[in-house]
């Protein structure tokens, strides 16, 4: 009984060191599977599994013909991983990280056959900057979307909608919303008050490859994108902008580059009326679904507004004082940004008195 | 051999003279009294049809005298697995073999165009594959062209547009890639090299994919400088970038065509022209709609020259025969106004309307009016229309490619013509004499077509998605050039 217990541990510890080694054959430091060479292995590890499963040899010896045949057979695209940084542009098919490699290919085909060229680099610049959820906690004070990701009640001027559908937003207001590919995809539009002019700032972090859009106009038109600001998935961002009076929409939509992304953001909800199978596998999700937006307005004409209650008064005029003096690294009370609160930001504060525009 | 093809000339004119005159003696017959000249309805020959010799799937037909013998020669782009388009010699009004032309790839589009000022007629196909490009070929003036060269755009180009953008007297380009919504925009340096000018984006504000499927260039400003118009199919809108002048553009205005009984067309085509003489370019579109006729849709140009508006009220049926696919506008009956071809598809009647507006200059009200479609030929499929004088009698013909046979039609124009010009029969055809049989039931299960755009809504634009992307299925094959020239060897 112990000889065949030792015989037994010594079979699994050579079947470990067997497998540890057909790992080792499939990987980054081999040419890819669909070229034939000396080694043992090649680039792409799922495409090298499957061939050394249905062929040792090929994990072995050496990576020949036969070998590329089984793969052509067995892989199909086999793009990913492939040599080439995803951030240069090559003239073969895929890049090197496998996961940024598949994320691309699945939006682009193209770049997963064709060669990886300049737009398969600006999409992988776009989206690949982080796959790995990236979970936004929501500010006590944040307001949520109120959309569940398979309704769609402020989708602008998206299906056939005559005016723009859209949630209204206020200076100050922080909305904690959630943005799906879930066919129809979704989209969020929230109205800009009209009365409001002057310099906005939207903060926007996100777990997802975002863009804020401005727009103007009518759903029937004339409708027009006047601007757009891209951020990457789990950052945040500032983007200011000047808006003159009108309708304007501050419109959030997963993508980057003029590219909506199609798919990767899977509503996380099951939907009654078709709930999901037992057998059913979940789609797979690229990113987290939400979203923080933060919505600032005349920022720059009421910088004088030290406390943020909307008055410039002796509160903001204690507060200068207490700062008097040279400027740390952030010192609201710098008025003219010249490091050093002094006479001149007395100034600023002073013809600046009263409520804030 | 030039004996051989002296004598078929001849034969081919004898035959179109008996068959003009066939059709005219028919026309007095069956219709009784001849009518005003100019006024229509519209008199049209048997087709003649010329068969692409390999499988070619034909997008589109443009018309220029590329051997400068002074008729106007045909190029026909097509989605062909061997990257062929075809040029057919125009020979005193007879269309010859059609000549291969040798573009790299399955091509959408053709400008025909002095690229680059040395009198001869250039190509420039837009070619249809994920890696887009252009594929230009020089003309030598007698009909052959130096081999292409490419000039890389995005993923798959469906159309381009020739013109001068930047003010400088020679042609520019402006490219769009359907699979993204951009404009490249190439500037000519004067001697047929391009420089890329800043890109420009078109319909960002849907949810949809805007899929871009067809340019063209109008002063709907009347500034002088030349805006560019692009369809886009997924977005149902008809998007303008205003020209600032030198080729600079301000960022895309999006207008939908107006709405028929509450629904929005879908949109596959563009054609430009003054519609109600009124001295400035409206736009007219084909609409594809489900349940109801095919339509025609007017954005009636409200002629300001510090923005750019349109009055959309107007849509004239077309068909209700088929999805109204292809468009062109042309006075084919020679009363000084343009009347609207629309190409059809599933099935495909060709449908011409007369324009009927009584222009404000002549006591009017300016209204535009296009009267009832009158169908001139029917087959499949017409995926593009253009017209122009090919038998040189001075009125315009209509031209069409049929993408189910691999065909072009060539549609002799012998509507009386109210300049005098023209073949000179005054007359009505119920129908065109050999005209197939006409199935009614529309040629999509609408049941089974998805939502294209994935905006939510399956409507007309993606059944003009659907028809649109007709015949793709080569695409991906063609261009599955896994390891391209100059890759690393196997």
């Amino acid at each position: 009984m112990t000889h065949l217990a030792f015989l037994f541990v010594i079979a699994m510890c050579a079947s470990a060191t067997l497998s540890v080694a057909a790992q080792q054959e499939c990987g980054p430091e081999l040419p890819p599977c669909d070229e034939p060479h000396g080694e043992p292995g090649c680039l792409q590890p799922g495409c090298c599994e499957i061939v050394c499963e249905t062929d040792p040899f090929c994990c072995e010896v050496s990576w020949d013909e036969t070998c590329v045949e089984q793969a052509a057979k067995l892989c199909g695209d086999i793009a990913c991983p492939n040599l080439g940084e995803c951030l240069a542009v090559h003239d073969t098919p895929g890049c090197l990280d496998e996961a940024c490699c598949e994320l691309v290919r699945l939006h682009d085909p193209f770049c997963g056959y064709g060669t990886w060229d300049s737009i398969c680099v600006a999409e992988a610049a776009g989206w690949c900057g982080a796959t790995l959820e990236c979970p936004i906690e929501p500010p006590l004070d944040a307001i949520p979307e109120g959309e569940p990701c398979l309704d769609r009640i402020n989708d602008g001027c998206s299906q056939n909608a005559i005016e723009a559908v859209s949630s209204i937003l206020h200076c100050g207001d922080k909305i904690y919303g959630k943005t799906t590919t879930t066919v129809p995809r979704d989209v969020d539009w929230y109205r800009l008050p009209s009365t409001t002019d002057g310099i906005w700032t939207a903060t926007l972090s996100t777990e997802f490859p975002a863009r804020l859009l401005l727009v103007t106009g009518d759903c029937e038109g004339p409708i027009r994108t006047v601007d757009e600001h891209h951020v990457d998935p789990c950052t945040s961002d500032d983007w200011s902008f000047v808006l003159p009076e009108g309708e304007w929409y501050l419109v959030v939509e997963a993508g980057v580059s003029d590219r909506p992304l199609r798919s990767g953001l899977p509503c996380d909800e099951i939907d009654p009326k078709n709930p999901p199978g037992d057998d059913d596998e979940p789609l797979p999700r690229e990113y987290g679904l939400h979203y923080l937006l933060q919505v600032d307005c005349n920022a720059v004409d009421c910088e004088a507004d030290l406390n943020g209650d909307g008055t410039i008064d002796g509160q903001d005029l204690g507060l200068l004082f207490v700062a008097w003096g040279v400027c740390p690294d952030a010192c609201p009370a710098d008025l003219d940004g010249n490091a050093v609160v002094d006479g001149q930001d007395l100034g600023l504060l002073f013809v600046a008195w009263g409520s804030c525009p | 051999m030039e004996t051989f093809v002296r004598l078929g000339s001849r034969i081919i004119r004898s035959g179109t003279s008996i068959v003009r005159l066939s059709a005219f003696v028919v026309s007095v017959l069956v219709i009784g009294e001849p009518t005003v000249r100019g006024d229509g309805p519209f008199l049209f020959g048997p087709p003649q049809i010329v068969t692409m010799p390999t499988p070619h799937s034909p997008t589109m037909v443009a018309t220029g005298d590329v051997d400068g013998d002074g008729d106007l020669d045909v190029v026909v782009p097509g989605r062909n697995v061997e990257g062929f388009a075809y040029l057919l010699l125009n020979e005193g009004g007879v269309l010859g073999v059609p000549i291969e032309l040798v573009t790299g790839g399955q091509t959408d589009w053709v400008e025909i165009v002095d690229l680059d000022g040395d009198g001869r007629l250039d190509l420039c196909f837009a070619v249809r594959a994920l890696r887009g490009r252009l594929s230009i070929l020089r003309g030598n003036g007698d009909g052959t062209f130096v081999d292409f060269e490419e000039i890389s755009l995005g993923r798959e180009p469906r159309s381009v547009v020739v013109d001068d953008l930047d003010g400088d007297g020679d042609p520019d380009i402006a490219a769009m890639n359907h699979r993204l919504p951009i404009i490249e925009i190439l500037l000519n340096d004067g001697t047929g090299g391009f420089d890329r000018a800043p890109q420009v984006v078109v319909g960002r504000s849907g949810v949809g994919i805007p899929f871009p499927q067809s340019i063209r260039t109008a002063d709907l400003d009347a500034d002088g400088d030349r805006d560019l118009v692009i369809v886009a199919t997924g977005a149902s809108r008809v998007f303008v970038c205003r020209n600032q002048g030198d080729a600079t553009f301000e960022p895309s205005d999006g207008w939908r065509p107006s709405r028929v009984n509450g629904q929005i067309g879908g949109m596959t085509d563009l054609a430009v022209g003054d519609l109600d003489l009124d001295g400035d370019e409206d736009l007219v579109v084909p609409l594809i709609l489900i349940g109801e006729p095919s339509h025609v849709g007017v954005f009636e140009n409200r002629g300001s020259t510090s923005s750019i508006g349109f009055d959309r009220d107007l849509a004239f049926p077309s068909t209700n025969l088929g999805y109204a696919f292809a468009i062109a506008l042309g006075d084919l009956d020679g009363d000084d106004d343009l009347d609207v071809v629309v190409g059809h598809a599933l099935p495909g009647p060709v449908m011409v309307l007369d324009n009927r507006t009584v222009p404000i200059s002549a006591g009017g009200d300016g209204t535009i009016l296009l009267e009832p479609p009158q169908q001139i030929a029917n087959d499949s499929f017409f995926r593009g229309i253009a017209v122009a004088d090919i038998d040189g009698d001075c009125d315009l013909d209509v031209l069409a490619v049929e993408l189910i046979s691999n065909s072009l039609w060539i549609l002799p124009n012998l509507t009386p013509q109210a300049s005098g010009c023209g073949d000179g029969f005054v007359g009505r055809v119920a129908a065109l004499p050999g005209s197939k049989g006409l199935p009614v039931v529309p040629g999509i299960n609408l049941d089974r077509l998805a939502d294209l755009d994935r905006n939510g809504v399956v409507n007309g634009s993606d059944i003009a998605l659907f028809l649109a992307a007709m015949r793709g299925d080569r695409t991906q094959d063609a261009e599955r050039d896994r390891r391209p020239k100059g890759a690393t060897p196997r």
